[in-house]
């Protein structure tokens, strides 16, 4: 524990560090910022190899409140990535920042640190109030980050959109930790622990309110709206973070709940299948349209918390089916997705910014060709894009397997839960297909071809690099040594989050076993593609190699401007899903024998944005027009105000 | 199980899903006769064990839903060149999704259905119900009059199947007698679409709006 | 333990051997099938073998605009499909590589050697290879549920989940009961195996004309060894997806691997002739019916997982 509170006390040092406004801060913050998250994993590991936890207790003079922070193994499967991506994130700011005012950079480092700091003590606090008081830190410092640029309209607006969304969210979580905590007469996680067995009848309730609550943080479609908005607005170490781990709070607060209360029913689980199928379907889909490389990013982490929630969703049925094989093929499977999502979302995200940074553009139908010019950036964000398709032998691949699996021993196993599971599957393979077909769209617009526009673009620097680097391998270690990645943690957390009763059961041998074959058959797929390199080269080597223009159909002189763009390649999906993505078409096509000028621009909001939340915050301001009346603008009408309610308490309190 | 044809029921779900996809009228037509046909084989068991009632269902549903209903169909779509081509509200795609989607349902409700009616399998009722909400989802879905005719059709032998299931003891004079009542709503269908066309030169029931005070 | 390995490395070598002697041939029965419905003699049926060799020998061309990626598709590409094949059991035998689950595999490999051709084709920075990539994307993401939904109708009925157990001699007990969902799986793989081997009605391999083109647009600025590789590939990828077919079709009982390997061969040749006949007898669909015929493919395996789940309760 003492490395623990080391690491968050080297993070808050750092944090305060870069608020001197030196030039050398942001090198300064960093390091101790690496040197933080170095201990902070070794604590981790410490909780995860040795399977207890450690506690760190102090009092705290709010009523309920205690200072209980503990790690147990669920706690520390989140701590990983958290301190891991941030500590990345830290580094790639120094050359991502670069070239800004020292004002702002110091504002960035103070926040981006205290928001690292206050995720840190989300996943470990033990006690409600430090819990929701570590959460509020979280979405604020998060809201300072994102408003960065807020002289920017379309900054302030998603600024704004973040706060009400988070908070609206937040307020689902107080109401719920307020009922569990009156219902268990504590505050503290530990003492809630079984506690539908006491309230069996509420326990349903509590998880609507968890799964509205935390949702609204993860991202759950139709609460994912703020998403879109807010991370293509952050500066793209803080998005990589936001998006990579900020959000999978959401899916550990709700686990933790889950777990907490006790054995689920199977609607649970049904829930939340219903929700991450909605969601990964409807991400995918809308970020296909999308032609701003974040707000694109930002649409694929919905559909990445739709997988871990289909994932989750498995877990549960095979739970209450008393599967535990499936349960915890389902329940491993959703995790490693938290840890791979922070991967490869925090190396696309980086990507994304380093093109921005390099360029100046978010607009990828400007962009084309950079993989010449950024060797690294091009090549790390193709292994994330591969990645984040779900494809072998890369990590993503692993935990979309491991969820297939539990929803083929479900299908294999129950009658009831045969549907369910036959929807998880064809959902789980459109999501795939439809992945990859966006990350085809991203990666050959922006790297491949030729440039579209007149970008100037210039290598990635040193800073920045690493990072990236550095996550593109833990994607590729993991996709190809699956067994081994899973090993050092399933036990621990699968015990912790009562999936099995007993580290040598037999499900969790089967889960060993299963990734160990997994593993041999990708390692023949690794090494069948490097012989074949090897005999390409050797067959090709002292052959002469010609070099000429493109086929284009015999057309010799063809231009970057005629490529396939971004809208030309989504086309057939716009197609296919026009029902549900109602792309807005401003359309000027040809005209005459002798055509000037055409143009075709198609733009696509969300449908939550405009269906759900318009009409209902049309709807609210309306009626809070009505009473419109109650204003006066009188100060001697608003006491009179105060003196009614006051004597109404009163009453109400003298005549109960 | 005596009198089930699993492959027979299979193909009269593969006949909804290609109406539903089709784009032209009359090759909609020409799978509602091979429906029809292919209704006629399922009372086929119970005549062979000396029914001679059931004979004459079979008899009967071959005449009528497999040949003279259908012929009567195309010559109404021949007559009026409109009708050639569907024009739905649904795109194909989406509409056998939507149907794919009825059929799951359907296989889901026939736990739902009250134990002393319920198929002792579930493909016979399953089916049938899939079939009458699959031509419930044509008629909403066709602009054309035609079309609400061959959902109407297809509901009707969702019915049939589904009676067929159900009424074990139930007479068969009453399934003819529906039987010929179909044929008889076709028939008055026919000539009311033709007159309908000949008055406003199209049928296009969603323009029946206007009709609105 | 060592010696567990050693078996196993020989027996993927032996499959791996097998695959690449035998799978060029399909293209050529295929190839022969049309020219005699055309009347004409055709290429002899060892053509393909000529064809790959011809181009193993050659130099190659880049355009300027390429990178790396572009030669490294094909490699990437060939690689998953020859890694697929493991998980293929010949005959009556187990496939060298199979545990609970390889059939996801097996599916997403398609999925990652698509990935790369698509790159590669995009990475010319030519329209009409970007055209292709996009038909490519559209139309496999609505093949890949209605591959998987199938595979979950076989392994319900096989009641696990490997692809050596669901190809096994147990089908034929599967058949005489459960005649119809097997049927329709059956057929859904039939539009499946079609897709993804480019073939008509979704894509004509023969084609001319850029614009109606889908896989083989993509591949028009590779030459030489790079698209050898790609030949090489596709023929691979036949071979896999149509074993998957014929070994539903007709689940041959015998426990050797030649003797097995043998009958699956005579299985794929008729698969070719039948594809021929196809080719030979219908038109290529207009693109827009194509998502039509994918959705349907899509539905006769939902109906089959349906059919599966309503005889298990």
């Amino acid at each position: 524990m003492t490395l623990f509170l080391l690491c968050l006390g080297l993070w808050a040092l750092g944090g305060l560090a870069g608020l001197a406004g030196n030039r050398r801060m942001p090198a300064v913050s960093s390091a101790a910022a690496v040197a933080g998250a170095a201990l902070g994993l070794v604590a981790a590991a410490k909780v995860l190899v040795t399977g207890g936890g450690a506690v760190y207790r102090a009092g705290w003079q709010m009523p309920g409140a205690e200072i209980h922070l503990a790690l147990d193994p669920l706690s520390a499967i989140f701590l990983i990535p958290i301190l891991l991506l941030s500590a990345l994130a830290s580094v790639y700011s120094v050359g991502y920042l670069n070239g800004r005012e020292n004002r702002q950079i110091g504002q960035v480092i103070f926040f981006f640190h205290l928001l690292a700091i206050s995720m840190c003590v989300v996943v470990a606090a033990k006690n409600a109030v430090l819990f929701l008081l570590a959460w509020e830190v979280m979405a604020l410092s998060s809201f300072f980050l994102v408003m960065l640029d807020s002289r920017e309209t379309g900054v302030r607006r998603a600024g704004w959109m973040y706060l009400v969304a988070t908070h609206l969210g937040t307020a689902f979580i107080v109401l719920l930790f307020a009922w569990m905590g009156s219902a268990a007469g504590s505050f503290d996680f530990d003492r809630w622990q079984g506690i539908s067995r006491t309230w069996p009848h509420l326990a349903s309730a509590w998880f609507i309110l968890a799964l509205i609550g935390f949702g609204a943080k993860a991202g759950f479609w139709p609460l994912h709206v703020w998403l879109p908005e807010a991370h293509p607005a952050a500066p793209s170490h803080v998005s990589a973070v936001m998006s990579g781990v900020m959000i999978k709070t959401g899916i550990y607060g709700l686990i933790r709940i889950v777990t907490v209360i006790g054995p689920p029913p199977a609607w649970w689980g049904l829930t939340l299948l219903l929700i991450g199928l909605t969601s990964g379907v409807l991400g995918v889909l809308f970020a296909l349209a999308q032609h701003d490389i974040k707000r694109l990013l930002a649409y694929h982490s919905v559909e990445n918390i739709g997988i871990i929630a289909i994932g989750l969703g498995g877990g549960l049925l095979g739970m209450s089916y008393g599967m535990e094989t499936a349960a915890v093929f389902g329940w491993a499977g959703a995790i490693l997705h938290v840890i791979n999502h922070a991967l490869f979302k925090g190396l696309l995200f980086m990507g994304a910014g380093s093109v921005l940074h390099a360029t100046g553009t978010r607009d990828i139908e400007k962009l084309g060709g950079l993989l010449k010019k950024m060797p690294l950036t091009g090549t790390t964000f193709l292994i994330g894009a591969a990645a984040i398709s779900g494809l072998p032998p890369l990590n993503g691949f692993v935990s979309e397997f491991l969820i297939y699996v539990c929803f083929f021993k479900l299908a294999l196993g129950s009658a009831a839960g045969g549907a369910a599971a036959a929807a998880a599957i064809a959902g789980l393979a459109l999501i795939g297909g439809l992945a990859s077909a966006c990350f085809v769209k991203v990666f050959g617009v922006v790297f491949l071809g030729e440039p579209r526009g007149p970008t100037g673009a210039h290598a990635t620097p040193f800073s920045m690099a690493t990072p990236m680097a550095a996550l593109a391998a833990a994607c590729v270690l993991i996709g190809v040594f699956p067994a081994a990645a899973c090993r050092g943690w399933a036990t621990a957390v699968l015990l912790s989050a009562g999936v099995v009763s007993d580290a040598g059961a037999e499900s969790l041998l089967t889960l060993a076993g299963t990734l160990q074959w997994a593993n041999l058959c990708i390692g023949a797929l690794v090494a069948l593609m490097i012989l074949i390199a090897i005999v390409r080269r050797w067959m090709l080597a002292g052959r002469p190699a010609g070099q000429t223009v493109t086929w284009d159909c015999g057309y010799a002189a063809p231009t970057p401007r005629m490529q396939y763009t971004a809208g030309s390649f989504v086309q057939p999906f716009m197609d296919l899903f026009q029902a549900i993505l109602q792309p807005q078409e401003h359309r000027r096509p040809p005209a005459g024998y002798f055509p000037k000028e055409a143009s075709y621009e198609s733009h696509t909001g969300d449908l939550a944005t405009r269906r759900v939340f318009g009409p209902l915050f049309g709807w609210i301001q309306g009626a809070a027009e009505k009473l419109q009346w109650v204003q006066q603008g009188r100060v001697q009408t608003y006491l009179l105000y105060v003196f009614v309610t006051l004597a109404a308490i009163l009453s109400f309190q003298a005549f109960r | 199980m005596t009198g089930e044809f699993p492959a027979v029921l299979v193909l009269v779900v593969i006949t909804n899903f290609y109406i539903l996809n089709t784009g032209r009228y009359v090759n909609s037509v020409r799978s509602i006769a091979l429906q029809g046909c292919l209704l006629a084989v399922l009372p086929l068991p119970e005549a062979l064990a000396g029914s001679p009632q059931a004979l004459f269902l079979s008899a009967g549903t071959l005449i009528v839903k497999g040949i003279l209903m259908p012929l009567i169909l195309i010559r109404v779509i021949r007559s009026t060149d409109e009708f050639r081509v569907a024009q739905p509200f649904l795109g194909p795609v989406a509409s056998v999704l939507v149907g794919f989607a009825i059929l799951a349902a359907a296989f889901r409700a026939g736990a739902l259905i009250p134990a002393p009616l319920r198929p002792h399998d579930g493909l016979m009722g399953a089916v049938g119900l899939a079939t009458i909400l699959t031509g419930m989802l044509i008629m909403v879905n066709r602009r054309k009059a035609v079309g609400q005719v061959i959902g109407f059709l297809i509901l009707e032998n969702g019915i049939l199947i589904l009676s067929l299931r159900i009424s074990r003891g139930l007479p068969f004079v009453i399934e003819m007698a529906v039987l010929f009542d179909v044929l008889l709503a076709a028939m008055i269908f026919g000539g009311f679409i033709q007159s309908v066309h000949e008055t406003f030169a199209h049928t296009d029931v969603s323009r029946m709006r206007k009709l609105k005070g | 333990m060592m010696t567990d390995l050693m078996d196993t490395a020989r027996e993927i070598v032996r499959q791996w051997a097998f695959v690449l002697a035998v799978s060029p041939i399909l293209p050529g029965i295929v190839a022969k099938t049309k020219a005699w419905f055309a009347g004409r003699r055709g290429p002899p049926l060892l053509q393909p073998y000529r064809d790959i060799f011809k181009l193993f020998r050659k130099g190659a061309v880049y355009s300027r605009t390429t990178t790396w990626l572009f030669r490294a598709g094909p490699v990437v590409s060939f690689s998953a499909a020859l890694a697929a094949t493991l998980i293929i059991p010949l005959g009556g035998m187990e496939s060298p590589l199979t545990f609970q689950g390889d059939l996801i595999l097996f599916a997403y490999l398609w999925g990652l050697s698509r990935f790369f051709t698509m790159t590669a084709a995009l990475d010319t920075g030519s329209a009409f290879e970007g055209m292709g990539a996009s038909r490519e994307a559209a139309f496999s993401c609505l093949a890949e549920p209605a591959l998987l939904l199938g595979l979950l109708a076989l392994a319900r009925e096989a009641g696990s989940f490997s692809m050596s157990d669901v190809l096994s001699v147990g089908l034929i007990r599967i058949w005489s009961i459960h005649a119809p969902a097997l049927c329709l799986v059956t057929a859904a793989f039939l539009v499946v195996f079609l897709t993804e081997n480019s073939r008509i009605p979704v894509d004509d391999p023969n084609t001319h004309l850029e614009l109606t083109m889908i896989h083989e647009v993509m591949v028009l600025d590779h030459g030489g060894p790079d698209l050898a590789l790609i030949e090489y590939g596709s023929a691979v990828k036949f071979f896999a997806l149509g074993a998957l077919l014929v070994r539903i079709v007709c689940p041959i009982r015998s426990g050797g691997f030649w003797e097995g390997g043998a009958a699956l061969v005579i299985g794929l040749a008729a698969l070719s002739v039948l594809v021929g006949v196809i080719e030979s007898t219908m038109a290529r669909l207009r693109l827009s019916r194509i998502p039509q015929l994918l959705a349907l493919s899509f539905v006769l395996s939902g109906f089959g997982v349906i059919l599966t789940l309503a005889a298990g309760s």
